[in-house]
C-alpha cells in the first residue's frame, strides 16, 4: 500500500461510483468476437465516456482539457477503473502515451492548439518508428523527410504501426540530415494520414489480427508546421515518455494481470479435473503452481508500489520501469502458459476473441500467443536486459562492430 | 507496533552493516569453521546491547514492542554478513515465541534475559523429516508413569545452536496427538545433544535428544490450539527472518559478481561486456529486486492477525520466492566467476550454501507455495 495515496480515498470512492454508473455492464461479452467496426464504435463510446468524466486525460493542463491531476491521484484512478474492470482506452493510446508528450514537451503553442483538442474529441494517431531495417536499432532508420521550401518531402517504410488502419495521425521519425549518423540527423513530425502518397497495409499477427499496419510513404508532403521542436533533434524529443506515464500504465497492466488473468484463472480452475476425476484445485501439485504464480503476480504490485513511491517522494526513477516490463512481460506469459497447460484440450479450442481486452481476455492460449507481443513490443526484453545492465549495473557497453 | 520512521529504520540497516562489515563476513566465517559454538560471543552482546534483538519483544519483557518492519533491515544484514550469532533463533523465534505463550510471564526474566543475549535459547521441534508443521513434530509428551508427572522423550532435528542453548522451548505432541509448548533447561543429564553440521558453514545444527526428561507443570506454557499457534508463529518468524536473510546475501552476491565481470577479462575484453553475462546479470538483479519488494511486504505483514489470508500469503510468498532467487543468484554467481568460483578458496560457495539452508529452513518453497494456496482457495 502507498502511503501517499490515502489522501485521496474520497476520490477513490467517487471513481468507483463512477465506474458503476459508466462502465458498460457487459463489455467482455459484447466485444467477444466483435467485428474491427464494431471495436471502433464501441472504442469510440468509451472515449467519449471516460472524456466526459474527466478521465481521458486528467494529467493534462487545464488549459489543454485536463485537470494538472498529480501522479498520486492519478494512480488512484487507473486502480480504481481497473478494479471495476473498465476496458482500456485502446483507441487513444497511441496519441496519448506517444504523440501528446513530445507536443507538450517539445511543441509550440500552435501545434498544441491543433493537434491536442483533436485527440480528446476524436483522433486517433498511429506511431511512425520501427521499420523493416530499424528495430532494436531504431536510431539506424532511413525514411528520408528532405526539405523543399515550405514542407518535407518524405519517402520511406515505416512498420508495427498500430492503429495505422484508422488513424488520422502519425507521429514520426524520419531522418531530416542524411550525413548524420543514426540518431544524430532524425526528425520528429507530425503526419497527416490521408496525406496523398500514404499507404497503409495491414499486418496480421500471430493470433489472426491485423492490430498493426505497414506504413509506405511515397513523396508524401508535410508543412514544416508540423515539426516538433527542432530539425535533427526528434531522438532527444521521441525519448520523452514520462516516468510518471509509465508509471500508470503499468498500474493498470498490473491490475489486468492480478484481476482478469490471476483472479479469472483461479476462478476458472474451480471447473477443471485431473485425470482421475478429482478437482484440479484439490490436487497438491497444481495448488503449488497456483500458490507460486499468485504470489509472484503480488511481486509485480510490490515492485511497481516501490517505483510509484520513489516516484512520489523523488521525483525520478532508475531503471525500475525496464525491470518491471521484463517481470511483467514473462510473468504474464508463465501465468498463460500455466493456465493452457491445467485446462488441457478444451484451452486449445478456437473460440471468438476480445480485441478490447488487453493482456488478459479470458481466452487463456490467445493470450498465451499474444504475450510474445508484450515481451517483444515497447524495447524486447532482451534490449531491456541490456539497459539494465549497462545503466543499472554499470557493465560495459559491447563493442559495435 | 511501529515504533521506528523510515528514515530510523534506515539509519538503524546503515549501522548494522557497518558494524556487521568490520565484525562478520567471509574470512569471519573461514576462521569459525572449526569453532566449538560457531559464533563470536562478543559480537553477539554487542548486538543485543544495540537492541536488535530486544527491539521486537513487548515492552513488559524489556523489548521496545517494535513492530518486525522496524528491525527487520537487520536481518538482511545478517546475511549480507554471512553473520552465525543466534540473534534470530534465540531472540527473534525462541524468546519471542514463549513472550506469545499464555505462560509467558511466568518466563519474564528469561525473555529479558535472552533480549539481552544472556543466554541463549532455542526451538526444538522437528521430527527426522525437518517439517515445521504439527504432523511433522518430532519430540513427544508422556505421562511418567509415577503420579501426574510428565516426561519428555524422542527427538528434536535440526535444532539450531543446541550446543550453546541454555534453554530449549519445545514443540511436542502429547498422547492424544494434541500439541504442547514447553521451556526447559538444556543442561541435563536426561538430554544429549548430537551434533549434525550442515554444509553451510556459518551455521550450526544438532540433533537433541530427550531421554523421558521430567517437566514440571510450570515449564509448560501452551498447550493444544495455544501451542498450534505458537508453532505457527515460531515457523513465520523463522521464515520471515530466513527469507531477509536469503535477500540480503543475493543483493551482495550481485555487487560483487558485477564487480568481477567488469574487470576480469578475456578476449580482450571486460566478460561483464558479453551479452550473456549482462543479461543473467540483469536477471539476477531482477530478482533481488523482487525479493526485497516482497521481503519487506512480509515483514508488514507480520503485524496483522496471525491466520489473515494476507499475512499468510506475504509470509510465505517471502521465503518461497527469496529462498529460491538467492540458491538462483548465487549458483550464477559461481556460473559468471568461472574456474575460480568453484574453489574453496572463493566465497562463492559460502554464500551458496548459506542459501541453501535457508531454502530448507522454517518450510520448503513448496511448503510455502502450498500455504499460499491454503490462503487463497481455502483448504482442499
Amino acid at each position: 500500500m502507498i502511503e501517499e495515496l490515502a489522501r485521496y480515498d474520497n476520490f477513490r470512492a467517487e471513481v468507483a461510483g463512477w465506474c458503476r454508473e459508466n462502465v458498460p455492464a457487459n463489455w467482455r461479452q459484447e466485444q467477444t468476437g466483435a467485428s474491427h467496426a464494431q471495436y471502433l464504435t464501441f472504442q469510440r463510446e468509451w472515449r467519449r465516456v471516460l472524456a466526459a468524466g474527466g478521465y481521458l486525460v486528467p494529467h493534462w493542463p487545464q488549459q489543454w482539457g485536463g485537470s494538472d491531476m498529480e501522479l498520486a491521484q492519478q494512480v488512484v484512478l487507473y486502480e480504481e477503473l481497473a478494479r471495476a474492470d473498465a476496458p482500456r482506452a485502446d483507441l487513444t493510446k497511441v496519441a496519448i502515451y506517444n504523440a501528446a508528450p513530445p507536443i507538450f514537451a517539445a511543441g509550440n503553442d500552435e501545434q498544441r492548439q491543433r493537434f491536442l483538442p483533436g485527440i480528446i474529441e476524436q483522433d486517433v494517431w498511429c506511431q511512425g518508428f520501427s521499420e523493416p531495417n530499424a528495430g532494436s536499432d531504431l536510431a539506424s532508420l532511413s525514411t528520408k523527410a528532405s526539405r523543399d521550401g515550405d514542407r518535407y518531402i518524405v519517402n520511406g517504410q515505416k512498420i508495427w504501426t498500430s492503429l495505422a488502419a484508422d488513424a488520422d495521425y502519425c507521429i514520426l521519425l524520419a531522418r531530416t540530415d542524411p550525413d548524420a549518423a543514426n540518431s544524430r540527423g532524425l526528425s520528429l513530425l507530425v503526419m497527416d494520414m490521408h496525406s496523398p502518397g500514404v499507404e497503409v497495409r495491414p499486418i496480421i499477427n500471430a493470433i489472426g489480427r491485423g492490430e498493426f499496419c505497414e506504413t509506405f510513404m511515397t513523396d508524401v508532403e508535410i508543412p514544416v508546421e508540423n515539426l516538433i521542436g527542432d530539425e535533427n533533434n526528434g531522438w532527444a524529443i521521441s525519448q520523452t515518455t514520462l516516468a510518471s506515464e509509465r508509471a500508470v500504465v503499468l498500474t493498470t497492466i498490473s491490475e489486468l494481470v492480478r484481476r482478469a488473468g490471476r483472479d479469472h484463472i483461479i476462478e476458472t480452475a474451480r471447473h477443471w479435473t485431473m485425470p482421475d476425476g478429482t478437482p484440479s484445485l484439490a490436487d497438491g501439485g497444481v495448488r503449488e503452481q497456483l500458490g507460486g504464480i499468485y504470489g509472484e503476480v503480488e511481486i509485480l504490485r510490490l515492485l511497481l508500489n516501490r517505483m510509484i513511491t520513489n516516484l512520489l517522494r523523488e521525483g525520478g526513477v532508475g531503471a525500475e520501469s525496464s525491470v518491471i516490463k521484463i517481470y511483467y512481460s514473462e510473468l504474464l506469459q508463465r501465468l498463460m502458459r500455466l493456465a493452457v497447460e491445467l485446462e488441457g484440450l478444451d484451452a486449445q479450442l478456437e473460440r471468438p476473441f476480445n480485441p478490447s481486452s488487453s493482456q488478459a481476455s479470458g481466452n487463456h492460449i490467445m493470450d498465451y500467443v499474444m504475450s510474445f507481443g508484450w515481451t517483444i513490443g515497447g524495447g524486447t526484453n532482451e534490449i531491456m536486459r541490456n539497459l539494465v545492465a549497462e545503466k543499472v549495473l554499470g557493465l560495459p557497453r559491447e563493442r559495435r562492430s | 507496533m511501529t515504533v521506528l520512521t523510515h528514515e530510523e529504520r534506515a539509519e538503524l540497516t546503515t549501522s548494522a552493516r557497518a558494524l556487521l562489515a568490520e565484525s562478520s563476513g567471509p574470512s569471519n566465517a573461514r576462521a569459525l569453521l572449526d569453532d566449538a559454538i560457531g559464533y563470536d560471543p562478543a559480537l553477539f552482546r554487542e548486538m543485543c546491547s544495540l537492541g536488535w534483538g530486544a527491539m521486537c519483544l513487548p515492552e513488559r519483557f524489556g523489548g521496545y514492542g517494535a513492530s518486525a518492519a522496524d528491525v527487520a533491515g537487520v536481518w538482511s544484514e545478517l546475511g549480507r554478513s554471512l553473520c552465525s550469532t543466534p540473534l534470530v533463533e534465540s531472540v527473534v523465534v525462541a524468546a519471542g515465541v514463549i513472550a506469545e505463550a499464555p505462560g509467558a510471564d511466568g518466563f519474564a526474566d528469561l525473555i529479558g534475559a535472552l533480549g539481552r543475549g544472556e543466554v541463549i535459547a532455542t526451538l526444538a521441534q522437528c521430527g527426522p523429516a525437518g517439517h515445521h508443521t504439527a504432523a511433522g513434530v518430532g519430540p513427544r509428551f508422556e505421562k511418567s508413569g509415577d503420579g501426574d508427572g510428565v516426561v519428555l522423550s524422542g527427538s528434536a532435528h535440526f535444532v539450531s545452536h543446541a550446543v550453546v542453548a541454555d534453554w530449549f522451548v519445545v514443540i511436542a505432541r502429547d498422547d492424544s496427538a494434541a500439541l504442547v509448548c514447553a521451556v526447559i533447561t538444556a543442561q541435563q543429564a536426561a538430554i544429549s545433544v548430537v551434533s549434525t553440521p550442515p554444509i553451510d558453514h556459518t551455521r550450526r545444527l544438532s540433533r537433541v535428544e530427550f531421554d523421558r526428561v521430567e517437566v514440571a507443570a510450570d515449564s509448560v506454557v501452551a498447550e493444544g490450539d495455544d501451542a498450534v499457534r505458537l508453532a505457527e508463529l515460531a515457523l513465520e518468524r523463522g521464515a520471515v527472518a530466513c527469507a531477509h536473510d536469503s535477500f540480503g546475501l543475493a543483493e551482495v552476491v550481485v555487487e560483487n559478481t558485477v564487480d568481477y565481470v567488469s574487470s576480469r577479462e578475456q578476449f580482450g575484453r571486460p566478460v561483464g561486456s558479453f551479452q550473456a553475462i549482462k543479461h543473467r546479470l540483469a536477471d539476477d538483479r531482477l530478482m533481488v529486486e523482487a525479493s526485497r519488494v516482497v521481503v519487506e511486504e512480509s515483514a508488514e505483514a507480520m503485524d496483522l492477525e496471525i491466520g489473515r489470508p494476507s499475512r499468510t500469503v506475504a509470509v510465505s510468498n517471502a521465503k518461497a520466492y527469496a529462498s529460491d532467487s538467492a540458491v538462483d543468484v548465487c549458483g550464477d554467481s559461481i556460473r559468471s566467476h568461472g574456474g575460480i568460483g568453484f574453489t574453496w578458496e572463493h566465497d562463492a560457495h559460502l554464500y551458496l550454501k548459506r542459501a541453501m539452508l535457508n531454502q530448507a529452513m522454517f518450510g520448503t518453497s513448496s511448503f510455502h507455495r502450498r500455504r499460499i494456496a491454503d490462503a487463497v482457495l481455502g483448504p482442499v
